[in-house]
């Protein structure tokens, strides 16, 4: 990796990120590593290093944060939240940093298609006659789509895009 | 070691007080640390006398205010100090019983321990410090932002006090500035109070710090002024700074008033830039001299709360020595000087680091500033100093005698104890040693001399283990660290004794570790059958030495 300038970074990335619900505690960070040592994700994949990705939103790499794709690895199992002395919270950090992610058009395409796919079945697998015949011969009722909750729930989201400042 | 040069020691070490005055206090530094504790003396019927330069408005009119005055020289002990000030009206001697130190230290920017020069925009933290306070602005700002970076202890000293100015230099900066603050550091001491508290909420307001373990930022002038180039410690991407303003930390040093103070200690070079050490053993205002005490910034508490509860200690420590009419009542008694054997060479004086001996025209201990550590009789090179045991025990060497094998003993290991440390572990430990070893505890490990651990070696020990306090953890400052160089030197009279040095352990403790008292006995030359008796083990070396002719004479040890 090229140096990095800091002059050139961006010191308001932490603050935005913080005025995110659930981002308020990033700031309190003091890079123990408790919350890498409980990650099953980092524990099998070294990009996703929960410390470093605070260090990263810190110091203000705003574009390496939010263009890379590991931090749509998290789990959300909420074992860094368990461990943290300084209840930064990282799992809720982690959202406020997807949410920015998504406002300044920083998605990866395989979650784009799984929206689609909330908003026109209700469920991430689409059923159709196939699953349910089999369902059938096993005696199990069959499944009927109600994607109208979630057109609901995403149609606002477009109404009304995350503030982009 | 540092140890004040000899002409202060002939100047400062005084005879011992005939009388005690245990009401009249001198209070050195005029500042308001000075002036709170002047008056709380004052309240509490102390007669307390103030060198500072400060008005005096608030000060109870029974204070004798010493203006324009210079401490020349003091010497003496508790309850009789003899203070010579200096002023232009002339010179006058007063006599104390006790000795407050309130001066803060002087304060000094490490610009050069950096290598980097002053400028516009690299500024020492005392002249930040005075622009805000003018409410002149530090710098320009060049962007939209101002990158502000701090050093702070970047050469491997930190210390809560500068760590607290900082603080206080970036919440002056971010309240005129929309300020980035960066900290460059090597490790962050929030030992003072509340200061744990104001390191997170710097975090918070969105302070960056750099914790460098290794190699620290390399500082390169560009064209824009100083560029700093550093590996980030927790990412490992290399990093580059252009700071619009980088402040630079300070060393401290004890203020030239205080000289005649430290020389009366000799201990005070192994502590400065305080009179105390920063250590458990020294957790209030006492110095290492009885009688004398150090408080507030002269000890390194800067900030408000810490001073009141300075200036209350020093009350309830003066309150006590007065009415326990210290010295009158001390058993068992200090060192004693043979005046056949002493050969004034004040090996004592320079080295007791408590101030104890006194010298007019023989060394002798001051019974209420002596705290038997022992240092004396041990460095004495004319082992004219004997320090009489506890009622009711032994002296060293006849405990050595009684409880070594020639004496018809049982016991195979001599382990020499610290009072303070080693021996509590080893009570906590309870007795994992076995029935090899005998304790001997000495009341600190400087007591121990060359002496003491070839005696146990020629009283037929197999082994000799001597644990005193971790170093800075020492009550007598350096004790533990003269131990460990006469051990260095026992093993080397060993080897030429052809006796392994091995069989010489010495380490150090702490009194809440008795799992580490468990390691150090249960350690390779000190398994019971690790060892063979010496004598044994020498024969057998001989009987080879024989068989092959003499060769190899250096090569094999016994044991």
């Amino acid at each position: 990796m090229t140096r990095v300038k800091l002059n050139e970074l961006d010191p308001s990335f932490k603050d935005r990120v913080a005025a995110q619900p659930g981002g308020e505690g990033i700031r309190a960070c003091f890079a123990c590593k408790a919350c890498t040592s409980a990650c099953p994700i980092e524990a099998i994949d070294k990009r996703y290093d929960p410390r470093k990705i605070i260090r990263m939103a810190l110091l203000g790499m705003k574009k390496e944060v939010l263009e890379s794709d590991f931090i749509w690895l998290c789990s959300s199992c909420y074992g860094c939240h368990e461990v943290c002395p300084q209840n930064v919270r990282f799992t809720e950090v982690m959202f406020a940093i997807k949410n920015l992610a998504v406002s300044e058009a920083c998605v990866p395409p395989g979650l784009m298609a799984q929206k689609t796919l909330l908003r026109e079945h209700g469920r991430l697998y689409e059923i159709t006659d196939f699953e349910n015949e089999k369902r059938g011969k096993l005696g199990l009722p069959p499944i009927v789509e109600h994607p109208e909750h979630y057109d609901e729930l995403l149609k606002d989201e477009e109404a009304a895009p995350a503030q982009s400042d | 070691m540092n140890v004040p040069a000899l002409e202060s020691v002939f100047l400062n070490s005084g005879p011992l007080p005939r009388r005690r005055e245990l009401r009249r206090v001198l209070v050195l530094g005029g500042d308001a640390t000075g002036r709170a504790v002047a008056t709380r003396l004052t309240q509490e019927g102390f007669e307390v006398l103030l060198l500072g330069d400060e008005p005096r408005e608030d000060l109870p009119d029974s204070v004798a205010v010493f203006r324009d005055t210079v401490l020349q020289e003091v010497h003496g002990f508790v309850g009789g100090f003899d203070a010579h000030l200096s002023r232009a009206a002339g010179c006058s001697k007063e006599q104390v019983g006790f000795i407050v130190a309130a001066a803060p230290p002087e304060t000094f920017p490490k610009f050069d321990r950096y290598g980097l020069n002053s400028s516009e925009r690299v500024m020492s933290l005392s002249e930040v410090e005075a622009k805000l306070a003018a409410e002149a602005p530090p710098v320009e700002a060049r962007g939209e932002w101002l990158h502000v970076a701090f050093l702070c202890g970047l050469d491997g000293g930190s210390d809560p006090a500068t760590f607290a100015r900082v603080l206080d230099a970036m919440d002056g900066l971010r309240s005129r500035y929309r300020a980035q603050p960066y900290v460059f550091t090597r490790q962050v001491n929030v030992a003072a109070w509340g200061l744990e508290r104001r390191y997170r909420e710097s975090r918070e307001e969105g302070a960056l710090y750099f914790k460098f373990d290794g190699t620290g930022p390399v500082f390169e002038e560009g064209p824009e002024g100083v560029v700093m180039i550093f590996n980030d410690p927790l990412l490992g991407i290399e990093m580059e700074l252009s700071p619009d303003l980088l402040v630079v930390d300070e060393r401290m040093r004890p203020p030239a008033s205080l000289k005649p103070i430290l020389d009366l200690i000799p201990s005070s070079a192994a502590t400065s830039p305080f009179l105390q050490p920063e250590s458990t053993r020294f957790p209030g205002v006492a110095t290492a001299k009885a009688g004398i005490f150090s408080l507030g910034p002269a000890r390194g508490n800067f900030g408000p709360q810490s001073v009141s509860c300075d200036v209350d200690a020093t009350v309830v420590a003066m309150k006590t020595a007065a009415q326990d009419q210290i010295g009158e009542r001390l058993l068992p008694g200090p060192p004693e000087v043979d005046p056949a054997r002493c050969t004034i060479c004040l090996t004592c004086v320079r080295l007791c680091p408590h101030g104890a001996m006194s010298f007019p025209n023989r060394a002798e201990a001051d019974p209420a500033s002596c705290v038997r550590c022992g240092i004396c009789a041990a460095e004495c090179p004319a082992k004219a100093i004997h320090l009489p045991p506890p009622a009711g025990e032994l002296d060293l060497d006849t405990r050595i005698v009684e409880s070594t094998p020639a004496s018809g003993g049982s016991k195979k290991i001599v382990a020499f104890l610290c009072a303070r440390s080693a021996a509590h572990a080893m009570e906590t430990a309870g007795s994992q040693f076995g029935s090899n070893l005998v304790p001997l505890i000495v009341p600190c490990a400087g007591t121990l001399d060359l002496g003491h651990i070839m005696k146990a070696f020629q009283e037929g020990a197999e082994g000799v283990l001597a644990v005193g306090c971790h170093p800075g953890n020492c009550a007598s400052i350096y004790g533990t660290v003269l131990a460990s160089e006469r051990a260095a030197r026992a093993k080397i009279l060993l080897e030429e004794a052809r006796i392994d040095p091995d069989r010489l352990v010495f380490t150090t403790l702490a009194s809440n570790t008795a799992p580490d008292w468990a390691d150090t006995t249960s350690c390779a030359p000190f398994s019971p059958i690790g060892l063979r008796p010496i004598r044994q083990a020498l024969q057998s070396r001989w009987r080879a030495l024989r068989e092959i002719g003499g060769r190899g004479l250096d090569t094999g040890r016994a044991g």
